[in-house]
């Protein structure tokens, strides 16, 4: 064939059908996640519908396992004899990953130019055309070396739709969006801080941080891609693997953007947790025009009202039953009296009994569940019987055909298939279940019942400027005289070569996250430190010099009057062990007073708890006592005159 | 059917579904070119063959996007078409028989394949009508605005602002434009107003009571008109019409032939379409989006109660009316 021009380009996909992981497990045993219902649509519907909403004009989806099953599925959908796209179906029995995926597709030349690669479990409403034209122009025009367009939406770090145990930071030149870093930022273990090697910055002006993307790894990938796994045969994963491999690598010379959406709906169903955001953000609507009674599938026949209730024909209700809202129900279901459902999808041919409560469940094709059942966060797999008054508690998985009940409770969390006969059997966590490198708290994030938040400082440090974050050099071991030696060698590292107190608060911030140590912890270690660096011998001008060098410091860690009660305490302390400094005690809290560490209120109200204290410490009140009078008729005037101790 | 065809209607009922193609005109214009196609292409050549290809045509793309009413109504117009060119032939026939003595025997064959011709001629009439309707609905334009006159519209609709731009070149008036939150085409419609040289003033939604008093007469556009009277129109109008309602200030509704529906709104709520609510409430705002559910339904239904006059391609009418354009312009399934 002659060899077509830029227009003529016919824009491909690759799907990867497979998910080389069993966290849908025991729901997968027998089928490929791709083919998981989603709202009663097979997942691959949503992933080839986005592509073809995109213009893309060829598929193919590599498929391993079950791969039988794929090829049977597209064979008899609408995609067979589609033209716009062409699906085409690879397959290949030894696959293991990612990577070993695109080998494959190298191996067989399948490939004529810029693709996008998705994985055969996401869900989108983008229409990428534009941002592949983006992706190629950049090739063309800017940088030639742009091998890979990585399309991220942003979302908020808490965001249901963030797949647990998967995050990572991205961080971008600020004008280009080129990605110079990544890295993953499980929860387990905890780490706290992203590190930046300071080479990789160049020349940029401006760089973004960040850590609150959703990355459903939707990527634009030119034909070097497969080719660069080719040559780099030990490469497994796109993001940990291929992604790192490149920013890290100079030999290389590849460079890789991201494409930051706005608005549009995108995320991956990597876990059941995700499963179940997915879900709610489609029956929200999120993903529209994706949504149930669009009827992707041509035998679909849903209709929608409000509020987000979507029922086919042939659903029939008692006239008692409640549906409250979210809550998509398929052909010829049927609900008994006093039934509730919120917040569920409730596939075809079901049949609910009376008084059954549903909330945040997916109970897929032909279930029946008889009187007085309790159904909570779950997914029940086709052809589950559950037999009267069974209690299913939230975070089960039930695999098909299993038989359940009368009157038990599935425990939190079980994942439940049947033998034979049906007769329920659970399955035992192995450790090792799944990808070695994944740490099993991870994993477990991902479990549909799972509730999980940040906490929300790990966010704001990352985020803060992080262009010096040599911090790498923290241990790990969890010893209390560890962190002091550590952080008292971060101080002095700042008092030796003149840190700007923002950077040297960032050093001690990254340091308490990796440690583990708290603000109290820090001011302890702080303020003796920032002490000792008054030399006694020339006060006042050393003492005003240090405090007006560092006193500000202990802003970044006292927050409220409580802090700064507490740093009066060190400070208390301090001075009963050296007791030279006792005398200073009036100078030293005025300095800090006017640099605004200390509130006039702390100051009295610390002075009043020294009130009835023994030997040195009434020694440090009467020190004091000079100041807070002065304070507290201060209190009355105008306190116009705080600077004129200053210089 | 030919696969060409095939492939055609595939690829339209995708971007309907997909809602690559939106707006009742455009979706106007690509049924009827695609029906023009399938009854050019078709072999059959009798009433009943050709209606009923076109009826399953045009299930299969009402099926894709129920919404869009316009797919509807074309195909209902282009039955329409083939009965009444159907009626002729007969007359003509009818009139051939009578005459029979006279004239040599004609073909009979060469008449059928007239028919099929002349259907697809008729059906690129329509198509002309189509793109002549926001021509033929503005010159009417001078009929109805005056000088010195304050009208109110909400959103972008293009038939409103061809027919006020019209309007404008014989009479000077001013326009108060609601911005239309949460999609804002308020904003998009006072700028191409204003770059036309009309006096326009925008306002936020909530003061659409407080400056109605001063409105001489509202102009809306239609999504669909359906066939009580009743206006199914961007989100928002509903309000204006209460405000108008309240000041008895007319509402004239301006909508080519193609918007009017045969279907009936048993519900208010049955012509509506939520989309996304990203416009609402970011998606970004996770925490929110978990707790709080959120709705952007795209429609308003306004009443044939509020709505004072249709301004249609081909007349003005009062709702009332609405029946028996519909009667006249369709036909409507007799089962």
């Amino acid at each position: 064939m002659a060899p077509r021009s830029e227009q003529e380009e016919v824009l491909q996909a690759v799907v990867i059908a497979d998910s080389f992981n069993e966290r849908f497990k025991p729901l997968t045993a027998n089928r490929p996640r791709c083919l998981l219902p989603l709202l009663n649509v097979p997942l691959i519907e949503y992933t080839l519908e986005f592509l073809a909403t995109s213009g893309v004009e060829e598929v193919f989806v590599v498929c391993c396992a079950h791969s039988e099953a794929i090829k049977d599925y597209i064979k008899k959908s609408r995609w067979q004899n589609s033209i716009l796209p062409r699906v085409k179906i690879v397959v290949s029995q030894e696959l293991l990953s990612v990577g070993d995926a695109l080998r494959e597709i190298d191996s067989k030349q399948l490939l004529q130019s810029d693709f996008v690669l998705v994985s055969g479990d996401v869900v989108s409403n983008v229409d990428l055309s534009s941002t592949i034209q983006e992706h190629r122009r950049r090739r063309k025009e800017t940088d030639k070396d742009a091998i890979m367009t990585m399309v991220l939406r942003q979302a908020s770090v808490n965001h249901r739709s963030r797949a647990r145990g998967e995050e990572s930071v991205f961080m971008l030149d600020g004008s280009t969006n080129e990605c110079i870093h990544w890295e993953s930022m499980t929860p387990f273990p905890p780490k706290g801080f992203a590190s930046l090697d300071t080479e990789r910055i160049g020349n940029r002006k401006e760089i973004a941080v960040f850590n609150d993307l959703i990355d459903c790894q939707i990527d634009i990938c030119s034909v070097d891609v497969p080719a660069l796994f080719t040559e780099n045969f030990d490469w497994q994963e796109l993001r940990r693997d291929f992604l790192k491999g490149v920013l890290e690598s100079e030999l290389l010379g590849k460079t890789i953007y991201c494409h930051l959406l706005k608005s549009h709906y995108a995320a991956r169903v990597a876990t059941p947790h995700m499963y179940d955001a997915v879900s709610k953000d489609v029956l929200a609507r999120w993903s529209y025009p994706m949504v149930p009674e669009s009827n992707m599938l041509v035998d679909h026949t849903y209709k929608y009202s409000r509020p987000h209730i979507y029922k086919e024909n042939g659903v029939k209700l008692a006239i008692t039953a409640d549906l409250e809202e979210n809550v998509a129900i398929g052909k010829d279901t049927i609900v008994g009296d006093n039934s509730r459902i919120l917040n569920s999808v409730i596939g075809r041919n079901c049949r609910i009994g009376a008084r059954v409560v549903i909330q945040d469940a997916y109970i897929w094709d032909g279930t029946i569940i008889e009187d007085d059942c309790i159904i909570s966060k779950c997914i029940i797999d086709c052809n589950v019987h559950i037999k009267a008054k069974v209690k299913v508690e939230s975070g089960s998985l039930i695999a098909q055909k299993v038989v359940i009940g009368p009157d038990i409770t599935i425990a939190r969390n079980s994942k439940i298939y049947g033998d034979e006969d049906g007769r329920p059997l659970q399955i035992e966590e192995s450790e090792d279940s799944d990808d070695e490198e994944v740490d099993a708290r991870n994993v477990a994030l991902g479990f549909i019942g799972e509730e999980w938040t940040f906490d929300s400082d790990v966010e704001c440090d990352v985020n803060s400027e992080s262009d010096e974050s040599d911090a790498s050099d923290a241990g790990e071991t969890e010893d209390e005289n560890d962190w002091k030696r550590e952080a008292e060698a971060t101080l002095e590292r700042a008092f030796n070569e003149g840190h700007s107190i923002d950077i040297a608060a960032l050093e001690l911030n990254t340091l308490k996250m990796a440690m583990n140590i708290s603000f109290h912890d820090l001011r302890k270690i702080s303020i003796p430190s920032i002490l000792k660096l008054i030399d006694l011998s020339k006060i006042p001008q050393s003492l005003d010099q240090v405090l007006k060098r560092w006193g500000k410091l202990l802003l970044k860690f006292s927050h409220n009057e409580e802090d700064q009660i507490d740093c009066l305490r060190i400070l208390e302390d301090f001075c009963v062990i050296h007791e030279n400094y006792v005398k200073f005690v009036s100078r030293i809290l005025h300095g800090l007073y006017d640099l605004d560490v200390l509130s006039e209120d702390a100051i009295i109200k610390w002075h009043q708890s020294l009130k009835s204290a023994p030997e040195p410490k009434s020694k440090i009140r009467e020190a004091a006592q000079a100041l807070v009078q002065w304070l507290q008729e201060a209190e009355e005037e105008d306190d116009d005159e705080d600077d004129e101790d200053e210089d | 059917m030919l696969k060409e065809i095939n492939y055609q209607i595939d690829s339209l009922v995708a971007k309907l579904r997909r809602r690559q193609i939106v707006g009742s005109y455009n979706v106007a214009i690509a049924t009827s070119r695609l029906l023009r196609n399938v009854v050019a292409a078709s072999r059959c050549n009798d009433v009943e063959q050709l209606s009923a290809l076109v009826k399953e045509v045009g299930s299969r793309l009402e099926g894709a996007q129920p919404i869009e009413l316009a797919v509807g109504n074309m195909v209902k117009r282009v039955l329409h078409l083939i009965k009444e060119e159907h009626n002729v032939e007969t007359e003509a026939s009818d009139a051939a028989e009578t005459a029979e003595t006279t004239s040599e025997s004609d073909d009979f064959g060469e008449r059928r394949r007239n028919f099929v011709a002349d259907v697809k001629q008729s059906i690129e009439e329509m198509i002309d009508e189509l793109e002549n309707t926001s021509t033929n609905i503005s010159n009417q334009a001078w009929e109805h605005i005056h000088s010195k006159e304050i009208i109110l519209t909400v959103g972008r609709s293009k038939t409103v602002e061809h027919f006020l731009k019209v309007a404008a070149q014989v009479r000077e008036f001013q326009v108060i434009v609601a911005e239309t939150a949460p999609s804002y085409q308020g904003h998009e419609m006072a700028l191409a107003l204003s770059s036309a040289g009309i006096d326009t003033t925008v306002i936020t939604d909530t003061a659409i009571f407080a400056v109605m008093s001063r409105v001489n007469k509202v102009i809306l556009g239609a999504h669909a008109v359906t066939a009580n009277g009743g206006v199914v129109a961007v989100c928002g109008s509903q309000l204006v019409a209460a405000a108008a309602k309240e000041y008895s200030t007319p509402i004239v509704v301006c909508t080519g032939l193609h918007k009017l529906s045969p279907s009936y709104p048993y519900d208010t709520d049955i012509f509506n379409l939520c989309i996304n609510p990203d416009a609402v409430y970011s998606f970004e705002a996770g925490d929110i989006i978990d707790s709080v559910d959120i709705v952007n339904p795209h429609f308003d239904y306004v009443g044939p109660e509020d709505v004072s006059l249709f301004i249609t391609n081909v007349g003005t009418h009062p709702p009332s009316f609405v029946q028996r354009l519909i009667y006249d312009t369709y036909i409507v399934d007799e089962e």
